[in-house]
Formats: C-alpha cells, sequence, structure tokens
C-alpha cells in the first residue's frame, strides 16, 4: 500500500494531469486515478476534494457547472495556463526526487 | 421496472447522506463547508452507483464507499478550520468516545455466538422437560390395567407389567442423568457466553455498516421468526389432544395410556420450547445490538432492579423441596411430578406482578 506522506506532494499533480487531457469531474477522476494506478492507487474522497479545493484557490483549476441529464448540476473542472505551468514543474521535480532516492536504494 | 430500483437506491442515498452529516456536524456552516459536504456527497454517490453497476450489492457498495471516504481532518485543514475553536465540540466527542464503537465483525460474531448458544441452551431446557418422561411412562406401564386405588393404597400388577421397582430405578435414573447434562450445558456454555454480557450492560454504539447489517437481518428474519413460535405455539395447543381426546372417549382411563399420553405432551411442549429459545434468542440478539425496546440505552445504567430474578431465587429451591420432600415421603413419584407444570405456571404470575412492582420504583428515580 502506498504511504499517504510518499505521495502527498503528487496527488496535485495527478490529478492535474488528468484534467489536462480533458475536463471532467469529482468520481470521474477518482476513478481514472484507481485505473491508471491500476488499483495501485485509490485517493480518498477527502484527500481529492481537498486538492480541487487547493487547486482552485491557486489558480491552477478553474470549475464550472456541467448539465447533466437528471437535474443535478455537476461540478467540473479543467486546467488553465498556470496549473499547466505548475504541472511540468512537479514533474521536473519528480524526476529529481526520484533520482537522488535511487541512489539510497539497495538494488537487488 | 425502474421504480424497485430506485426505491432501494433512496434509501443507501440516507445512509450516505446520513454518514455526511454525522460527519460534517461538528464544523461551522460556512459557505465553503456547504459546497464541500454537497460535492463529496455527490462523489460518493456516482461511486455507489458505479459500483452497483458493477454488480457490488448495496452493502459492499456502501462498505466501499464509506471506507474509502478518507478522513475529515484532511477537509478541517484546507477550509481553513481550526481545531482550537472547536474544543468545546472535542470535549463532547471525548465523552462519546468513550463509548465503545462495536464493528461488523463484532455483531457478526455476536450473532453467531448467540445462536449457537440458543441452540445449547434449548437442548438443555428440552432435557430437563424430557427427564421426567421417562420416569411417567413407566410407571404408567407398572400400573397395568387397574388405576391406582388411592382409598386402599393398592396398586395391583398385571402379570406382564414392568415391575415397579425396576420403573421406578430407570425412570429416576434417567431423570437425574438427564438434569445433570442439562445442568452441565448451562454452566458451561453460560461462562463462554459471559464474555458478551456487556452487550446487555454497557452502553455501545454501532458503527454504520454494523447497523445497516444488523437492520437489514433483522427484518429478512422476520417472517422466519413468526413460522417459528406460531409453530411452537400450535405444538403446544396439539399437546394436550391425546390427553383430552382419551379423557372424553374413555371414561375409566387406565394408567398406561394416560401416562403415554402425557408423555407425549411433555414431548411435544419440549419441541415447542426448542423453537421459542432458538428463535426468541436470535431476535433478542438483534435487539440487543441495535438496543431497541427493553435494551434501549438508558435502560442500562440502572441498578439491576431484577425483583423476579431476587423471588425466582427464593421460589424455586422451596419449589424443589416441596417435589423432594413429598415425592420421598409418600414415594408418589408418579403423581409428584405435577408440582413442576404448576410452580412454572405459577411463577409465571409472580414474575408478572414483580415487573409491576418493580418498574414502578425505577419510575421515581
Amino acid at each position: 500500500m502506498i504511504s499517504s506522506d510518499g505521495i502527498r506532494g503528487y496527488n496535485d499533480m495527478i490529478i492535474l494531469f488528468l484534467v489536462m487531457q480533458e475536463a471532467s469531474y469529482g468520481y470521474e477522476i477518482s476513478k481514472q486515478i484507481k485505473e491508471l494506478s491500476e488499483g495501485k492507487y485509490i485517493m480518498k474522497e477527502t484527500t481529492l476534494y481537498s486538492a480541487f479545493t487547493r487547486l482552485e484557490k491557486n489558480g491552477m483549476i478553474e470549475s464550472f457547472y456541467g448539465n447533466e441529464t437528471n437535474g443535478k448540476r455537476r461540478t467540473y473542472y479543467r486546467i488553465t495556463e498556470a496549473g499547466i505551468g505548475y504541472y511540468h514543474e512537479k514533474c521536473e521535480e519528480w524526476k529529481l526526487t526520484k533520482d537522488v532516492v535511487e541512489r539510497f536504494v539497495i538494488a537487488k | 421496472m425502474d421504480m424497485p430500483k430506485n426505491a432501494g437506491m433512496e434509501k443507501c442515498m440516507d445512509t450516505i447522506k446520513m454518514y455526511i452529516e454525522n460527519l460534517f456536524q461538528s464544523l461551522p456552516k460556512t459557505d465553503e463547508v456547504v459546497r464541500a459536504k454537497e460535492e463529496l456527497t455527490a462523489m460518493m454517490e456516482d461511486k455507489y452507483n458505479e459500483l452497483k453497476i458493477q454488480g457490488k450489492s448495496e452493502n459492499e457498495a456502501i462498505g466501499i464507499v464509506i471506507s474509502e471516504f478518507g478522513n475529515i481532518d484532511e477537509l478541517k485543514e484546507e477550509l481553513g478550520i481550526n481545531n482550537n475553536s472547536t474544543r468545546y465540540e472535542e470535549a463532547e466527542t471525548d465523552k462519546k468516545q468513550t463509548v465503545r464503537s462495536i464493528s461488523l465483525e463484532e455483531s457478526k460474531e455476536f450473532i453467531q455466538s448467540t445462536s449457537k448458544f440458543a441452540l445449547k441452551i434449548a437442548i438443555a431446557v428440552m432435557l430437563c422437560i424430557l427427564s421426567v418422561v421417562p420416569l411417567i411412562i413407566l410407571t404408567g406401564l407398572t400400573g397395568g390395567d387397574n388405576s391406582i386405588d388411592v382409598v386402599n393404597g393398592v396398586m395391583s400388577f398385571e402379570a406382564n407389567a414392568v415391575p415397579q421397582k425396576v420403573a421406578l430405578a430407570i425412570g429416576l435414573t434417567t431423570l437425574f442423568i438427564f438434569i445433570a447434562i442439562a445442568v452441565a450445558i448451562f454452566i458451561i456454555s453460560g461462562l463462554q457466553y459471559e464474555k458478551y454480557n456487556y452487550i446487555k450492560n454497557e452502553k455501545f454504539t454501532l458503527d454504520y455498516l454494523a447497523s445497516n447489517y444488523v437492520t437489514e437481518l433483522k427484518e429478512k428474519e422476520a417472517t422466519a421468526f413468526a413460522i417459528r413460535i406460531t409453530l411452537g405455539v400450535i405444538l403446544c395447543i396439539t399437546s394436550v389432544i391425546p390427553i383430552v381426546l382419551m379423557g372424553t372417549l374413555y371414561d375409566d382411563l387406565s394408567d398406561e395410556v394416560a401416562t403415554k399420553c402425557v408423555g407425549l405432551l411433555l414431548i411435544l411442549v419440549a419441541i415447542a420450547v426448542y423453537l421459542f429459545i432458538t428463535a426468541g434468542m436470535k431476535r433478542d440478539s438483534y435487539k440487543q445490538l441495535l438496543q431497541e425496546e427493553e435494551y434501549a440505552s438508558n435502560n442500562k445504567n440502572k441498578e439491576n432492579d431484577d425483583l423476579a430474578g431476587k423471588v425466582a431465587a427464593v421460589y424455586w429451591p422451596l419449589v424443589t423441596a416441596v417435589y423432594l420432600g413429598w415425592s420421598f415421603i409418600t414415594m408418589d413419584w408418579g403423581r409428584s411430578w405435577i408440582v413442576w407444570p404448576i410452580a412454572g405456571v405459577l411463577f409465571g404470575g409472580i414474575a408478572a406482578v414483580c415487573n409491576i412492582i418493580s418498574p414502578g420504583k425505577k419510575e421515581r428515580n
């Protein structure tokens, strides 16, 4: 099981990746995270929502309401320019982190 | 075809809504919090629907949705709600936290253990009831065709009837063996079941999954319970048919036939009691977990005002003494057993009176 401490720094980036491909809504994003990680990472609802709130406050994503057939309004999120920039920064950061940590891993 | 599905989903949406309500209870009702609540509810409902489409049962789906929900504290940080301002609420929840929470696993374990316990107790009680049957039937077989002539104190024997001493010997031995086994079962299973006393005596809460599970189970088994009780009652009523029939058809009822009818009556009553005990205890286990009716939480802090229990502690040894005294003095074991059914029914009345008296005491508090 992934420790939430380990992946915490990258939750935002994971979400940005997904909304970068296509604007999407809460559960759909949660589902895609589970599918793309092949079940190895399930982001909790609270974590997900906290991230949405944070990203929106910082201007990385923006929300809009979609029209649903059954009358319920659904909140959709799409990425902003700032978001794209932040995403690439995080990718670089991860490559660096990975490089450093690998040096301390005992190769089998 | 849409209606039933939606009705089922309504109930589960309510469970999810209740869960979220509860989590958000202590939070201030700012716009942000309200929005968070709506979004999270929507996300959970979407997830639930998808799980149902994938073929999961309602309980499974709710279980998964709740277990993957996460921690409300994360949300608090993000929404800028700091914990210092809610010190009062924390004191409240601390008080609540000293109340034990019972999980789904514990509930299932309790229900299963209770079923097994009920089975053992039912069998032990059956043994108690059936313990007199051999004695009764055998003493009936000793009398031959003539009833006991009370005036002359004479019993006449038929040549091929069972000798009286043998009948008594076998009858009494089986009686005491049955009772010994029954008591052993009472003691051993009672000790094993003691660990669940907290459910009757202490306050606790059920977690969401457990609560749902037990409520559903109780509803599902309501019919089965009713059937068992009805069967038991029917058996009790039909158990008197043999002896009443024989009594009305034959003016001069021989001991042999009478005792066989009584034996049959006791056997049928024993089966009925088995049904009552097993069905009743099972349903009681659900009621105890859900803390309904007589097991309600607010009754639990009362001291054990069990007047009926105290009276029983005096009553039954007295009855036993009377039975033994009468039997040994008159050696009329074939008749003295009647003490038991009379004492039993009489005690029913006494217990009812006790319950009228003691609740009066509780209400004054």
